[in-house]
């Protein structure tokens, strides 16, 4: 059981911890390896959800973890000091190379067994298993298995189901690993709608998320780009629809803490987004007009990057997309988004005719403020990030 | 949600994070108000106290009625006083009391103890429908207090 006594003596191994660190790493201006401990603290403003020490253990090759704390504030979700620790400890198992075992040292939550102190699971860690309906094994072993490991992964990570077996199928075929697709959305690479958006609308995601493709060949490269392209604008209106932009002496102010409740989905026939929200928001980047969601009306969006040109090539595919896009998702607001490249054309004839029959179609235009350029910086950017990721 | 960071800490944070412990151990506004709320079960409600382990997480308090039937007590030290609602439920419903009986019986859970694991028994024996939800909340700035009988 955990004690007021216990958490006193590991606040004092993990301040002991943290005064070695600093004694041999930071005065010395050296970074630690990471097979030697090192000691994180996790906090939101000053209130502490975790303190971990860890290391990597070369010889089984697994993390080992000296000190765990975690505290479940009572103001956030259930289970929120186990989320944020199990991210970290997976995140970095997986960084470290290791088969994704975690190991907990033997002052974590000892019991007496058979006149020996013997480690547990962290109790929270358990109850968080539970709430992703993954089942530990080896609780009062002290340890978690690979393959549990990656069933909380993919839990905490938050995949739908359908991607989740997109994701094994890969996996089965030794493309992707589960992990590496985990790693690279909790560690913010790419968000979990984007990332859905890339595993469920591209036809190679392998090679997005692998980041296998080399520049110089130029066709292969380049379908990859398309398809983060389609990703990151996919993201920007996601942010957009998230940011809760509260009104304080008039002026409207933006807070990192506050977000809009959204649900997302992804509709991989159309190559479109279908958002669910949980309060009245408006429809971003329409020209000026108020467009009204509500927990009655949903939002789908056809996510189309394209150029100016490649706009008006494919005008009448995503006009046609449009139409089944309104009748499938009847009574929600439906919308076709482009990147600014549309501002190049939309005073041409043919600009303004297509604006019409894009609101014959009872659909709304959608200006990103983002341009091609700018997505496709940002896509090779991510491109060229997941390169130094662990390639298994 | 607020964002959550993660650092390598300096010496001053871990002696923070210590002296913070120490002075406020897990749960101090929450203990204020169990404890207010046991003089209440006992003394305004007439409720017989049951062994139970409170967890962080679980039920606050568990008592029994004249006529036997399990009492669940929530207490609230807040300004809004309300029950939460969670992935399971909202507080005292019957899905999330099924859920933290389950829970209490699960030897892996920080919820389970030997006392619980015999509560969480008997609620999904007689069913969660059957046992009564009490929420007992003072109010903070005005001392004012609100016996709820949720179930």
């Amino acid at each position: 059981m955990i004690t007021q006594e216990y958490i006193l003596k590991e606040i004092d191994r993990f301040a002991e911890a943290v005064m070695k660190y600093d004694s041999e790493y930071r005065r010395k201006n050296k970074l630690p390896k990471n097979h030697e401990l090192r000691p994180y603290r996790w906090c939101s403003r000053d209130i502490v959800f975790s303190l971990l020490v860890v290391k990597h253990e070369r010889y089984g090759n697994y993390l080992y973890v000296d000190v765990c704390l975690i505290a479940n504030p009572s103001q956030y979700y259930e289970n929120s000091g186990a989320r944020v620790a199990m991210g970290f400890l997976l995140s970095e198992a997986y960084k470290c190379g290791t088969t994704m075992e975690i190991v907990f040292g033997k002052n974590i939550e000892p019991r007496l067994e058979n006149g020996q102190l013997k480690p547990r699971v962290p109790a929270y860690i358990c109850d968080l298993a539970i709430e992703l309906e993954v089942s530990l094994k080896h609780v009062f072993e002290g340890h978690i298995s690979p393959f549990e490991a990656r069933q909380m992964y993919m839990g905490l990570a938050g995949f739908s189901k359908t991607t989740q077996e997109k994701i094994m199928k890969l996996s089965v075929g030794g493309k992707l690993t589960p992990e590496r697709v985990c790693f690279l959305v909790m560690g913010g690479l790419w968000s979990l709608p984007e990332a859905e958006a890339l595993i469920l609308g591209s036809a190679h995601p392998e090679d997005v998320l692998m980041s296998a493709s080399d520049p110089a060949l130029r066709h292969v490269y380049l379908d990859d780009l398309l398809a983060a392209r389609g990703a990151v604008l996919g993201g920007v209106l996601d942010r957009k629809l998230l940011k809760k932009e509260l009104v304080v002496n008039g002026q409207i102010v933006e807070s990192e803490d506050e977000e809009n409740e959204i649900a997302f989905d992804f509709d991989e026939e159309l190559y479109a987004k279908i958002y669910k929200f949980g309060e009245r928001l408006e429809v971003p980047w329409v020209g000026g007009k108020k467009v009204e969601l509500s927990p009655d009306i949903n939002l789908a969006v056809l996510v189309r990057s394209r150029t100016s040109s490649e706009i008006l090539e494919s005008a009448d595919s995503d006009l046609e997309h449009l139409g089944m896009l309104a009748g499938k998702y009847k009574g929600s607001v439906v919308g076709v988004l482009y990147p600014r490249d549309w501002e190049e054309i939309q005073q041409t004839d043919r600009g303004l005719s297509l604006k019409r029959e894009i609101e014959a179609v009872g659909a709304h235009l959608m200006m990103s403020p983002e341009s091609v350029a700018g997505l496709d910086k940002e896509a090779m950017r991510r491109l060229e990030t997941g390169r130094m990721v662990r390639h298994e | 949600m607020t964002q959550c960071c993660g650092k390598i800490p300096v010496p001053d944070d871990a002696l923070e994070i210590k002296k913070s412990a120490e002075a406020y151990g897990r749960k101090f506004q929450g203990d204020i108000g169990e404890s207010d709320a046991a003089h209440i079960a006992v003394h305004e409600l007439g409720l017989n106290g049951e062994f139970f382990d409170p967890k962080h997480t679980g039920l606050d308090s568990v008592y029994r009625d004249d006529k036997g039937t399990l009492v669940l007590l929530e207490s609230k030290f807040s300004l809004a006083g309300r029950l939460e609602t969670t992935k399971h439920g909202k507080q005292g419903s019957v899905e999330w009391v099924k859920h933290k009986a389950e829970q209490m019986i699960d030897p892996t859970s920080s919820l389970y103890s030997p006392d619980n694991a015999k509560i969480g028994e008997e609620i999904l024996r007689v069913g969660p429908e059957r046992v009564h939800y009490v929420k007992v909340h003072r109010h903070p700035e005005t001392l004012e207090l609100r016996v709820d009988w949720v179930r």
